[in-house]
């Protein structure tokens, strides 16, 4: 083979590059909830998109219908889907009741395992909800 | 006034506010009442009135409604404010209508629980901005006088909350008429049920809910027009089944009422009011047998009665269990012998739930199985030592089916109660026979096997409902889905394990042994304590409840009826000694992630070899059991007052319509006169089902009254 066609053949593996950064989304819902935060939170409503790349999971997206501004959000980790846990990352988000969030966690291996078990999710809290307004759990593209 | 006084007068106002905002917990703490005896009282007689229902007029709760008595509600509330208790009840209660009382019965039924748990009265008047923390106030003893009957003028509380539901005459037999032309059911008809009857709950022994009918199909469902519809009782939880022979539609209504209908017509032929009305919000009687000349019904007040099939008169009678028992899952006839089962068994009671069964002609009874296995009998020791008293739950939601060739009923078996294993103190036991299959002998009641799916299960996650009996050549089979959403299939013979396959999403098991059907809980489930959420998914409304599936036996499919939802769960600590225990929970409710809020899914597996065929999911949850029609025309109604044929094959709706209220209950198909008609009830109350989407789905809304039944048929 060519230097010239090995170039080619490797420029060809190399825009397979979606191989290398694996792509995740998520719808984002209320946080459990009772008589006692309903109000604030039934109606919030979000998504989330994250690459995988070189161990670092880039998350954005978006919130809307808060009843007060978020103030942030967090990455967080659970023993399964569904299943809520501790924070591993920080997020950013807009300080409106609809916008963007956005934020990047250098992830473990024992997380990355936890990412591919659906394990892994998003979590935005606002100032009327502190501990959670909208979370989603995060499941490879399909 | 000169400036400075005014000043002075203005510092000494917001001084003595300021003292009130400061000083009033610390005031509380020492012993000075928040609320007043009067509010106390007040609130005592409104509870009875609308709390009651559901948590008990001894606070104990039942059901889904949590303990607001004791250990429970200091684990809920101890450590908020008597503003978050109000606002949590203000905004939430009574189930099914918040908001619905005044904001003087909210603050006197707030001032009651605390005086109830401990608190005392003062001359403080309580309002919906007191603030105190509950526990500097409460301690969770439960004030005697509390718990007696509310004084109400000349009636207890709980009768005039009764009487508010009451329909309007009075109970026994009010409509006197003969049913012409009825004919004894045989238990050769029960066995081989004519084409055009529906006999039994599920339609035949093998809970099948399948009709040989089909006039209609998918061709000409679209025409379906309404041919009567007649108004049944209000209040309680409609969940019925029309029971149809001779050309009579035997329909029971809340309130433990049977009527006897022209099934052409809607004509009323006779009804019994046999009472009382439901005191126990989950009310329903959800099916009727008939059997030779008799009409049998369980009732909510947990007795058995036979009434005479021509005129309504009734027969005999037995009571099965104590006064916070009652009997909702239905009754079924075999060899002879009618068999019901026992619910509301939450509280701690010297009365463990059973199945019984009674000679159908006499009433004489013939055996008892109690599905708490009792200290010293075979299971008995799978309760981690429990006394008797203190092995709650084992209730039978739904009643069994039967193999006539095996001579086997099978029945699903609900969880311990309370729910969650660190609050009973079980712990790792499997406190059989919760959430298990048990195949009995229907002459003695002796058990022939049993398979429990769930061990020690503790979220609220039974195994209860109906037990689906199914020949794959010559292996014959039960198939079952509980709350979990696990699809089971058994071998009816010997209650070998043969296969589970996940229907739905469910975090709950981190594995199932697909050798042996063993299944492996969740650490933190298993590691669980009192006070701590838990997160489930499926949450208690299922997964699958008990809106039954259908067989369609020439595709082989089980049509398979829903819910998508999850919670965060906890247990609480309970009084272990008679009267309390029960279900002892906190929820707080969530969308089931990936469903895109959509809470209902219809589904069809192929029994065979367990493939799911078709599936799809809406907004609402189905509120329905599913039947199955020869026409290639399946039946299911939802949450949002939709009634819906599907394509049995294909799933796709072929035709609905909007009805008054929630489709609840089971619908049924049958034949007069050459033409097919199919029944089904809208309908109000009961648990999980009802409470999860009217929680999580905010721009549902319905109207507060509405349990008909509707009869539709194609044009004549």
């Amino acid at each position: 083979m060519s230097r010239k066609n090995l170039f080619c053949a490797l420029a060809l593996v190399l825009s397979a590059a979606p191989a290398f950064a694996a792509g995740y989304d998520a719808e984002l819902d209320p946080v459990p909830f009772d008589a006692s935060n309903r109000a604030t939170v039934i109606n919030s409503i979000g998504d989330a998109s994250a690459t995988l790349e070189s161990g670092t999971l880039t998350v954005r997206g978006n919130f809307s219908n808060f009843t007060s501004p978020a103030t942030g959000g967090s990455l967080r980790i659970g023993l399964a889907k569904g299943v809520p846990g501790d924070a591993i990352g920080s997020l950013t988000a807009d300080h409106n009741t609809s916008g963007h969030f956005s934020g990047s966690v250098k992830l473990s291996s024992d997380q990355i395992a936890a990412l591919k078990k659906q394990a892994i999710y998003v979590r935005i809290d606002s100032e009327k909800a502190p501990d959670g307004n909208v979370q989603g759990w995060l499941e490879g593209t399909k | 006034m000169t400036g400075s006084a005014k000043f002075l007068a203005g510092t000494a106002a917001l001084i003595a506010l300021g003292a009130v905002t400061i000083f009033a917990p610390h005031a509380s703490a020492q012993g000075q009442g928040v609320f007043t005896q009067d509010q106390a009282n007040a609130g005592h007689s409104a509870y009875a009135l609308s709390c009651a229902g559901c948590h008990r007029a001894n606070l104990a709760g039942g059901g889904d409604a949590p303990a607001l008595g004791g250990n429970g509600f200091m684990s809920s509330f101890g450590g908020k404010s008597t503003k978050d208790l109000y606002n949590f009840i203000a905004s939430s209660m009574p189930a099914g209508a918040p908001g619905s009382l005044s904001e003087d019965q909210y603050t006197n039924i707030t001032a009651y629980l605390l005086w109830a748990n401990g608190a005392k009265p003062g001359t403080a008047t309580f309002s919906k901005n007191t603030d105190v923390k509950v526990s500097t106030i409460a301690n969770g003893k439960v004030v005697d006088d509390a718990i007696k009957p509310a004084p109400m003028g000349k009636m207890d509380a709980m009768e005039a909350r009764a009487a508010e539901f009451a329909p309007p005459v009075g109970h026994g037999l009010d409509v006197s008429g003969t049913v012409k032309n009825y004919t004894d059911v045989t238990d050769e008809m029960l066995k081989h049920p004519a084409d055009g009857e529906w006999l039994m709950y599920r339609r035949n022994y093998a809970g099948w809910s399948f009709s040989p009918l089909k006039q209609i199909t998918p061709k000409n469902v679209r025409s379906l027009t309404l041919k009567w519809a007649w108004n049944m009782n209000e209040g309680g939880a409609s969940q019925v089944t029309p029971i149809v022979h001779s050309g009579v539609m035997f329909l029971s209504n809340t309130s433990n009422t049977v009527q006897a209908l022209d099934a052409r017509t809607g004509e009323l032929i006779w009804e019994n009011r046999i009472g009382p009305v439901s005191k126990i919000a989950y009310g329903g009687t959800r099916s009727l047998a008939v059997y030779h000349d008799k009409v049998f019904v369980a009732t909510t007040d947990a007795k058995i009665h036979a009434l005479d099939a021509r005129t309504g008169k009734i027969v005999w009678e037995h009571t099965l269990g104590n006064p916070n028992n009652s009997a909702t899952g239905g009754v079924m006839v075999m060899r002879g012998k009618v068999l019901t089962g026992l619910t509301g068994c939450d509280n701690y009671s010297e009365n463990n739930c059973y199945i019984s069964a009674f000679d159908a002609d006499t009433g004489a009874p013939v055996w008892k199985f109690h599905t708490t296995a009792l200290e010293g009998e075979p299971g008995g020791d799978t309760w981690n030592g429990l006394p008797n008293l203190l092995r709650g739950g084992g209730d039978t939601w739904i009643a069994g089916t039967y193999d006539p060739d095996l001579n086997t009923t099978y029945w699903g078996v609900a969880q311990t109660k309370p729910w969650f294993r660190a609050s009973r103190k079980t712990f790792g036991a499997s406190t059989l026979y919760s959430s298990s299959t048990l195949a009995l002998d229907p002459d003695t009641g002796k058990l022939k096997w049993y398979f429990q799916h769930a061990p020690g299960e503790s979220l609220d996650l039974d195994e209860v409902f109906e037990r689906v009996l199914i020949n794959h050549g010559d292996q014959k089979t039960l198939m079952t889905i509980g709350k979990p959403g696990i699809l089971w299939k058994l071998d009816r013979v010997t209650g070998k394990f043969l296969a589970a396959k996940e229907t739905i999403f469910q975090n709950v098991f981190s594995n199932i042994d697909h050798k042996t059907g063993q299944v492996t809980y969740r650490q933190d489930i298993i590691d669980q304590k009192t006070n701590q959420w838990l997160a489930s998914c499926p949450s208690p409304e299922g997964g699958h409840d008990w809106q039954a599936t259908s067989y369609d036996a020439p595709d082989d499919l089980l049509i398979i009826p829903e819910s998508q939802s999850c919670v965060m769960i906890q247990g609480h600590d309970v009084d272990m000694k008679l009267g309390g225990g029960g279900t002892a929970a906190s929820q707080k409710f969530f969308f089931m992630p990936g469903t895109h809020q959509n809470m209902g899914r219809l589904s069809a597996w192929r029994t065979a070899d367990m493939k799911q065929v078709w599936t799809w999911q809406q907004r609402v949850p189905f509120l329905t059991g599913v039947i199955s029609t020869a026409g290639g025309v399946a039946f299911v109604g939802d949450f949002n007052r939709y009634f819906k044929a599907v394509d049995v094959k294909t799933g796709k709706v072929l035709w609905q319509i909007r009805l008054g209220n929630t489709v609840q209950g089971y619908p049924v198909t049958f034949s007069l006169d050459g033409k097919q008609y199919i029944a089904v009830c809208s309908g109000l109350g009961g648990g999980s089902p009802q409470q999860k989407p009217s929680t999580l789905l905010d721009e549902i809304h319905r109207p507060a009254t509405g349990h008909v039944l509707y009869v539709f048929g194609l044009p004549d």
